[in-house]
């Protein structure tokens, strides 16, 4: 019998050809060139509210109440003591706009415009040290990331924002009305929706 | 040579501790045991249902075209081995959107004939390559 099939090298060429396959069909949920073949990702460029995708929704999280509530107040505790502030209170603020990704764990990406108030505006006014760790939690009863940590550098970056609005519009509940956290270069888990409060980490 | 090979087995082996340290300080107890539980459950049905199947599947390829052109039945696997990243992909996308999903921007597609369509065009890629190979010899030997 004469040698059949594909050989060693020919083995690594088709894990080659079905990795590359696989790439093609599936990369387009985050790299708009190759966003027409995506047919197997689990999301679609641009799918969501908002045109951005959403990994959990204000349902699956239970705060739909929580963060519709008219009452809502963002509380900040440092030194200085603890202040409460509205949706309205914080748009009154200095607003500064970041153009960053969420990039999720998960395996997409997707950038987007986002306005509000520097992060570091409210831990100057609540008295937090520009060295100190800040702790961050949201609405969210459970959940791993409930509450997350930031280090300083990341929360005294003038690009870390509690985003009040995405790409021209007020946040979608589904993407963490009635504000959020967006910082660069952290993972999407750690971009804290339904914010609630924010004080030095101990 | 060695020297290289030894530079890289220590590399690797010091990475991959790394990663089981790492594991065990992030994990609970019960998010370990559900690791040990998938990779013990990776390994038995990839040996132990996933290579068996493919090996009878390859020895009958193989005998079956034992009078055709090597690159006929190279071009056969070669296909197989796509369809099968694919199978396995959308597969797993087809159970999760069976298992019912809270959320509405994940999971929105027509998996079932999305992966229709391409194992139909890796198919007919296989089969012209096969006819031509085969085509192409059967000449040549007259």
């Amino acid at each position: 019998m004469s040698e059949q099939g594909l050989g060693r090298r020919g083995f690594l060429a088709g894990t080659a050809a079905a990795a590359a396959g696989l790439v093609a069909l599936t990369a387009g949920q985050s790299f708009a060139p190759l966003a027409p073949l995506n047919a197997f990702a689990p999301r679609t460029m641009g799918a969501g509210p908002q045109a951005l995708p959403v990994n959990r929704t204000a349902r699956q999280a239970q705060v739909e109440a929580a963060a519709s509530d008219p009452g809502w107040r963002l509380e900040v505790t440092g030194p200085a003591g603890t202040f409460a502030l509205s949706r309205a209170e914080l748009a009154a603020l200095r607003q500064a706009s970041a153009r960053l990704p969420i990039a999720c764990v998960e395996g997409w990406s997707t950038t987007a415009e986002w306005t509000g108030v520097p992060l570091r505006d409210l831990l100057d006014a609540a008295g937090i040290r520009a060295g100190s760790t800040v702790e961050l939690a949201s609405l969210q009863r459970r959940g791993p990331y409930r509450v997350t940590t930031m280090p300083a550098e990341y929360a005294r970056d003038p690009l870390t924002l509690v985003a009040l609005a995405v790409n021209g519009h007020e946040l979608d509940i589904d993407h963490g009305f009635p504000a959020r956290v967006i910082a660069p270069g952290r993972p999407g888990v750690l971009q804290t929706k339904w914010l609630h409060t924010i004080r030095e980490a101990r | 040579m060695i020297v290289a090979r030894l530079a890289l087995v220590v590399a690797g082996a010091a990475l991959a501790g790394f990663g089981v340290v790492a594991l065990a300080q992030t994990l609970s107890l019960g998010a370990l045991l559900g690791v040990a539980v998938w990779l013990v459950g990776a390994v038995a049905l990839h040996d132990g249902v996933l290579v068996p199947v493919i090996a009878v599947l390859r020895h009958w390829l193989r005998r079956t075209g034992r009078a055709w052109p090597r690159g006929a039945t190279a071009a056969i696997e070669l296909g197989a081995m796509v369809a099968g990243a694919l199978v396995i992909f959308a597969g797993a996308e087809l159970i999760a959107q069976g298992q019912g999903n809270a959320n509405p921007t994940i999971l929105h597609g027509d998996y079932a004939q999305r992966l229709l369509t391409a194992l139909l065009v890796v198919a007919a890629a296989v089969a012209v390559v096969v006819w031509a190979l085969v085509r192409r010899d059967r000449r040549s030997r007259r």
